[in-house]
């Protein structure tokens, strides 16, 4: 039985600031006992020093007012066909997964490509809280409070060369770990792919932690996209490689049904899909129905990106 | 005299079977409601419960045609007293089904309710499968069939072709990347297709 009771909680009800707090101590103090266990073993593989930084993210320009949806939500109501195709699959499934170490692929259009464990590539960076909205195709959203890191600080560290114009994601594909990709349903591994300028908006994140703490797995863990005006599906998880090319890429989706996923996807209630009424949204946690925003709000932030273009045509 | 004091086995386990397949029937229905109440379903319930009704509806009505056909097949009519208990039952799957849809996930929204259903075509595809089914249950009873003679009744009572066949197209429609429930609802439609298209040719065979 779960301990979470229908009507959903308040937002009083989400696990106070404070114990997270303690939560972060703790961390921090088993991350350097850790460490320190470690050393005479020159054990250098322990991802999990950067974890300590997690909840000292501060909020940025980029946030989102309101409730946030309830944290037990974000981790039981998944979409992650890697773990099964039901909503509560990835949360029953996702602990299979090994997310230390980890390692990352920089490759394609990159003067410095190269394979890095998850450990070097996050120490360059600090990380910064994003409460972001986020809009599945399916007609359901949630506000989460992402910890992560602008891709484009990442990208521009490994210098993309000039015929960089598409950058495609890619998660991980094992089968072992990832019980779902046993069975042909999509053409694993999952790919995703954005514009570059879309890649290095300031609003493009790659998330490493939820609530102040590391990412749940059927979250996207380690390290996952979010680009919170497209569909969520767009917003890869688990991510593994990150390819620039000069083609652009075709997504998962795209590819198993280019009527009904565009590459752009980008969440507009004016633009027909013919499963999904997009017009509307469920909020998850909320009982009534809203009306969906375009660009799902972030309008002044991404419109620009997309004058001139149809996007009924360039779904 | 004695004879009604001791009435004859056949009809009591008729009686029998009937109420076991009534608690079957009623018996997930029961599950979903207390689950719904005791907050089990999740954090999108309506999504949960109007999933749950489509697959057991769609999964009682293709038995409700797979029991007619064995009774046609193996010519034991007395398989039928069960018909008319699994028809009514997945019909009311089926309008609880599409009421959920409307009351729980559009929160009984007219402009929302209405803009989808002009709008997606899964949904119209749905409506007609359940208007076609609207007459099954209006006309179940034995003595109907007996009253209205039984070519009218079966012409009628072919609809629930039509409606299973509309059914697994909405469902079609919605699937995604895992095709495995309708795959597994379409070879059951047409196993009972082919097993009453072929019946009648293996009589008049073995008729010869
Ligand atoms: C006005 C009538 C109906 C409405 C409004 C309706 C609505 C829906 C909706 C909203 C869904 C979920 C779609 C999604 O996953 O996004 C669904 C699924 C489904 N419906 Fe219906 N439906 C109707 C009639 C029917 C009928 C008559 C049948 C069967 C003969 C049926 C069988 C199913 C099945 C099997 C599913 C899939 C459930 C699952 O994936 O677990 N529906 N329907």
């Amino acid at each position: 039985m779960r301990a979470f009771c229908y009507p959903k909680p308040r937002s009083s009800e989400i696990t106070p600031r404070h114990l997270f707090e303690r939560r972060r101590e703790f961390l921090r103090q088993s991350a350097s006992g850790l460490a320190l266990a470690a050393a005479p073993a020159l054990w250098s593989a322990s991802a999990w020093s950067w974890t300590g930084r997690l909840g000292d993210a501060d909020p940025t320009e980029f946030t989102t007012e309101g409730d946030k949806t309830p944290k037990e939500a974000i981790k039981t109501y998944n979409n992650f066909f890697e773990f099964g195709t039901g909503k509560d699959d990835p949360h029953k499934n996702a602990h299979k997964l090994q997310t230390d170490p980890w390692s990352l692929e920089i490759s394609g259009e990159v003067e410095k490509s190269g394979t890095f464990g998850l450990e070097d590539v996050l120490k360059h960076h600090s990380f910064e809280e994003r409460i972001y909205r986020l809009r599945c195709v399916e007609a359901w959203s949630m506000v989460i409070p992402w910890v992560g890191f602008p891709l484009a600080d990442l990208l521009k560290r490994h210098e993309p060369t000039s015929r960089a114009k598409y950058a495609m994601f890619e998660t991980l594909h094992d089968p072992e770990q990832m019980p779902a990709q046993r069975r042909d349903i999509l053409d694993w591994p999952y790919r995703e792919g954005l514009r570059m300028d879309e890649a290095m908006h300031p609003l493009t994140i790659l998330a490493v932690g939820l609530y102040g703490d590391v990412l749940p797995n059927q979250n996207g863990a380690p390290i996952r996209l979010v680009v919170p005006w497209k569909y969520g599906y767009k917003s890869i998880k688990s991510i593994v490689r990150i390819h620039l090319q000069e083609k652009r890429p075709v997504s998962t989706w795209e590819a198993e049904r280019p009527n009904e996923y565009g590459f752009y996807a980008i969440v507009d209630p004016e633009v027909r899909h013919p499963r999904w009424h997009q017009a509307t949204e469920r909020r998850i946690g909320e009982d009534g129905r809203r009306r969906t925003e375009k660009f799902n709000g972030y309008g002044e932030h991404v419109a620009h990106l997309y004058e001139g273009m149809d996007l009924s045509e360039y779904r | 005299m004695a004879d009604s004091e001791m009435p004859a086995r056949g009809p009591r386990i008729a009686l029998l079977l009937k109420l076991l397949t009534g608690i079957a029937c009623a018996a997930p229905l029961a599950w979903l409601y207390w689950a719904w109440q005791a907050g089990e379903l999740g954090f999108h319930p309506a999504e949960a419960i109007v999933h749950f009704l489509g697959r057991f509806g769609l999964g009682l009505l293709l038995l409700t045609l797979i029991l007619g056909t064995l009774a046609h097949v193996l010519r034991a009519p007395k398989l039928l007293i069960l018909h008319p208990l699994l028809g009514i039952a997945a019909f009311v799957y089926l309008t609880l089904h599409a009421l959920s849809w409307a009351g729980l996930d559009m929160v009984w929204e007219w402009e929302f309710i209405a803009m989808e259903m002009v709008d997606l075509r899964y949904l119209q595809v749905g409506l007609v499968s359940l208007v076609l089914l609207i007459p099954l249950p209006l006309t179940s009873g034995r003595g109907l069939s007996h009253h209205w003679g039984s070519t009218l009744w079966h012409w009628l009572h072919r609809l629930g072709y039509v409606a299973v066949a509309a059914g697994l197209l909405h469902l079609w429609i919605i699937t995604r990347a895992d095709y495995a429930l309708p795959v597994i609802y379409m070879v059951g439609f047409a196993a009972v297709i082919a097993l009453r298209l072929l019946t009648p040719l293996w009589h008049t065979v073995r008729a010869r």
